[in-house]
């Protein structure tokens, strides 16, 4: 039987990558503010990349992704292998940790930064795709059934904000990624 | 809740405080070194194990001693249900950079921003800051990055 694979490309953060976490702080996090605390949510980051296959991230925890990005953890985290995030299917974060650095993302993602529930979506668009991450600091049983359950609305959370941060990202270069809302809603 | 919902979630808390107290074992099966809870709790291998397996929970005064020395709080070792939930509270930063942002705050407040605003702001700056695993230099430039949004805001 054949068997059919997604074949890896390789991605690498945007230049602007560092500076974008921060330089848009006050504007990003009023954003987000908006939908924190709805199903338990904590932690919303958006990450685009381009056709030239270049990350940029807005978060909600900047220092998140500054430490993933540069410790060069991020490359034993399939949210950001297009292997998996091209097939669009959402998935916990424990899920997507590179076994031989699975113990570090472990304890950057979900213990020092205090999300033991995170989950990754990614969304195609035509020519790029965007990754939504959104995390709990809580683990109680009500929060692990809107993880489990509410993910369409994740989706939807994730693309309210993406729709204000268009503006933002567009600067940097990323054009032509708003996101026809047939895709998900 | 249930004894045994208790004494397990209560091992899925040591777990994660011995993780990130540093001691992991990628040769255990837990993933922690349990030679560490022995010497933390002075209680031998087998009943640590079986505290890592939510077979038991320690004692009162056990308990206190292992969550002290794990740096968390044993009301939340025993039933918190977030992770390192006495942490989120509690931010620790250099005097160095807490002068640095102060400083380069200080004219945010004379201008037509909510103070209140600002209060929040800073405070989330200070957490990230906290955060991230950079030298006082690239730090200071975050800083000044992020404090520019803040100022460009109108």
């Amino acid at each position: 039987m054949e068997v059919m694979t997604e074949k890896n490309i390789e991605v690498s953060p945007h230049p602007d990558f560092f500076e974008a976490l921060f330089a848009y702080k006050n504007t990003v996090s009023n954003i987000f503010k908006d939908v924190l605390g709805l199903y338990n949510i904590n932690h919303i980051a958006i990450t685009y990349i381009d056709k030239l296959n270049k990350l940029l991230t807005l978060s909600s925890t900047p220092s998140l992704e500054f430490n993933l990005f540069k410790s060069n953890l991020w490359r034993f985290d399939k949210t950001y292998q297009s292997s998996w995030y091209a097939l669009c299917n959402p998935s916990p974060w424990q899920s997507l940790y590179i076994l031989p650095h699975y113990k570090e993302l472990y304890q950057l993602k979900q213990i020092r930064h205090e999300y033991p529930l995170g989950l990754s979506l990614p969304v195609n668009t035509s020519d790029s795709h965007i990754i939504y991450s959104i995390a709990s600091h809580k683990n109680c049983q009500k929060s692990q059934d809107y993880f489990a359950t509410e993910q369409i609305n994740f989706y939807k959370i994730g693309q309210y904000c993406n729709n204000i941060l268009l503006s933002i990202v567009e600067k940097h270069g990323y054009d032509n990624i708003s996101l026809n809302n047939d895709l998900i809603l | 809740m249930e004894k045994i919902e208790l004494s397990q979630k209560f091992a899925t808390r040591l777990h994660d405080s011995l993780i990130a107290a540093g001691h992991s074992s990628s040769r255990s099966a837990t993933g922690v070194n349990i030679d560490a809870l022995v010497n933390l709790s002075g209680h031998s291998a087998q009943i640590c194990r079986k505290y890592l397996r939510g077979q038991a929970i320690p004692e009162p005064l056990k308990l206190a001693e292992i969550s002290a020395k794990l740096n968390v709080s044993p009301g939340w070792l025993l039933f918190g249900d977030s992770p390192l939930e006495k942490k989120s509270e509690n931010v620790s930063l250099s005097k160095d950079l807490l002068h640095y942002i102060f400083i380069s705050s200080a004219e945010l407040y004379n201008s037509n921003h909510d103070k209140m605003d600002i209060a929040d702001f800073l405070i989330e700056l200070v957490q990230d800051i906290s955060q991230i695993d950079a030298n006082e230099e690239q730090l200071k430039k975050i800083i000044d990055l992020s404090l520019s949004s803040i100022r460009h805001f109108k």
